[in-house]
């Protein structure tokens, strides 16, 4: 020992224990803020993405109420696409003016003579179920994708006739000439019945014509 | 400062510092001295900083208030490049004193334990309330007997003291005292061997003899011989006041044989000169009688003499020619230190710079800088 040193040891190893307290104390402070510091980017940062989310939430509800628009403009599109459809259809077919003629090219000659008809286009609507009835003369509208419940539109589209004929061979004529023509789909005979006369024999008959319902080219 | 000075300034190649040391401080009556040195790579010590500051208060005063200590130290820290805040103090003079202790080793005791015995027989109170530790001095002695030099502080005033430096922002490596940070600086100090080395370091109100041997450290005691003591007798005999004592002392000199240029503002004053020392002889006297019995000591605990020098530090070392009257008086050589710190070099040609360093009381702060620096045994 050469040198003095009057620093107590008690007092020197308080002032060691001392700075080393406040050394964890400065290190737990630079902790502390170095976290504070660290929430208060993230906070930032989270009410930044927030805003972000909130933004594209918004966006996202606008997407959907937009989606929802289409929808129900989709709709609206296949209901006036099918409403369309109808109307064509019931515009189709043959005017009244050809049918004359129609007929009247089936006719055989004067072998047959009509009584009354009648010639009858509309629409009406139906429910789904009697779809599968197919007696009458009921033609289903074809639809790509019914829905359910959904009322389904069918055209009624024939001409009743009601005559005679000179015979039976005379109105199978008539009839295999309705078929000849490209109009009509279908002919039906609902009735015939041969009626007498003092000097005659006659057929009375009455039958249904089929038209197509979609517009002759 | 010239512009072939300045070149040279800077072209003077940069100091590779290695390792900066502690700053020393003291805390003289009226001053703060502040020393930092710097150890090189070739092993060499080089200045790094220095400031003498003048208290704004007295030192009582100044202590007792830690925030104006604390704005103080570091106003003049930071004014003066230092670097840290690791310091080595030294105790205020007045609130420590040395003892020399002879003793025999005990061979179920430590020396530490033999010494606190011996103290606590001789101090007054329980030897808890001080602070104590010593420095070997005689070990090999042929009666077995040891000789320690044991410096005392009251705990409270040592506690008291370290609080206020540790509340200044100050980080106190070592608390020691004025004796052996002189030894250490004479011991760092370039010069010729001398077998004895005396060194009176003089202060305002007192004066401390420190004696080496070696660098051994065989005594240190207070003596009444001071500087205010000298300026009182001046100012009784010639009924002037001290300050005007001092301004007269500062200008003519103490030494009636220096030599003088022509024109020499001094020139035609030998009669001033014999006045004062007439006057101041017999304080002169007595402290001769104090370093004779200091070398009579030193001889007997070194076992014999040798070479023998005075140095001269502290205020006294101001006063011109002093140690030339000492000398005389003395028959021994007698140095005064006007720059303690000139010997480390790094203090340039300014001659503003110069006149800074020139603070003998620089002494006591330079010696507590080299601690750590160069080998005390």
């Amino acid at each position: 020992m050469s040198s003095i040193d009057l620093i107590p040891a008690d007092y020197r190893e308080r002032v060691q224990r001392t700075g080393r307290v406040r050394q964890v104390v400065w290190i737990v402070a630079g902790l502390v803020l170095l976290l504070a510091l660290a929430s208060v980017v993230l906070a930032g940062k989270t009410r930044e993405l927030k805003q972000q989310t909130d933004q594209l939430r918004s966006r996202h509800a606008l997407t959907a109420l937009q989606r929802e628009q289409l929808d129900l403009l989709n709709t609206r599109l296949a209901d006036l696409n099918e409403e369309w459809f109808l109307l064509r259809g019931l515009r189709s077919g043959a005017a009244a003016e050809d049918l004359f003629l129609i007929v009247d090219r089936a006719l055989p000659d004067n072998d047959v003579w009509f009584e009354r008809w009648s010639f009858q286009r509309a629409g009406v609507i139906v429910a789904e179920a009697p779809r599968t009835v197919e007696t009458g003369y009921f033609i289903v509208v074809a639809q790509e994708s019914p829905q359910e419940g959904k009322p389904d539109w069918h055209v009624k589209t024939h001409m009743n006739i009601q005559g005679q004929a000179r015979d039976h061979a005379a109105l199978s004529r008539f009839v295999r000439g309705l078929y000849e023509q490209s109009e009509i789909q279908t002919v039906k005979l609902n009735r015939t019945r041969v009626r007498e006369y003092a000097n005659a024999t006659v057929v009375d008959f009455e039958l249904a014509v089929v038209l197509h319902n979609e517009p002759t080219a | 400062m010239n512009a072939l000075q300045q070149l040279a300034t800077r072209l003077r190649p940069p100091l590779s510092r290695t390792r900066r040391g502690a700053i020393g401080i003291d805390l003289s009556l009226t001053r703060l001295h502040m020393v930092q040195f710097s150890k090189l790579r070739d092993g060499r010590i080089a200045l790094h900083a220095q400031a003498s500051l003048k208290y704004p208060e007295s030192r009582d005063e100044l202590l007792a208030n830690a925030k104006n200590l604390k704005a103080f130290i570091h106003r003049g820290l930071a004014a003066n490049g230092f670097s840290g805040r690791s310091v080595v103090l030294g105790m205020p003079s007045g609130t420590f004193r040395t003892i020399s202790v002879n003793y025999r080793p005990q061979s179920q005791l430590s020396d530490d334990q033999v010494i606190a015995k011996l103290m606590a027989e001789r101090l007054d109170g329980a030897i808890s309330d001080y602070v104590l530790d010593y420095i070997p001095v005689r070990s090999e002695a042929r009666d077995a007997e040891k000789l320690a030099i044991v410096a005392v502080s009251p705990r409270s005033e040592v506690t008291a003291f370290l609080d206020n430096m540790r509340n200044a922002g100050l980080d106190v490596s070592a608390l020691e005292i004025s004796p052996v940070a002189i030894r250490r600086l004479t011991t760092a100090l370039p010069s010729e061997t001398t077998d004895m080395v005396l060194i009176l370091n003089t202060g305002v109100n007192r004066s401390y003899l420190t004696m080496l041997s070696g660098r051994r450290l065989l005594l240190d005691q207070p003596i009444e011989f001071c500087e205010s003591r000298l300026l009182a007798a001046l100012s009784r005999t010639l009924d002037i006041s001290e300050e005007s004592a001092r301004n007269m002392v500062l200008r003519v000199g103490l030494d009636p044989g220096t030599e003088r240029m022509p024109g020499d503002h001094r020139e035609g004053e030998t009669g001033i000169f014999n006045t004062l020392l007439e006057i101041l002889k017999p304080e002169f006297m007595r402290l001769i009688e104090e370093t004779d019995r200091a070398f009579m000591y030193a001889a007997a605990q070194a076992r014999g003499g040798g070479d023998a020098k005075i140095y001269l530090f502290g205020s006294l070392a101001r006063w011109e020619g002093a140690d030339r009257l000492m000398a005389r008086m003395t028959h021994l050589p007698v140095t005064t230190l006007p720059n303690p710190l000139s010997a480390f070099g790094n203090t340039g040609s300014d001659p503003d710079h110069q006149l800074a360093l020139s603070e003998p009381e620089y002494a006591v702060a330079a010696g507590l800088a080299l601690r750590g620096l160069v080998t005390d045994e």
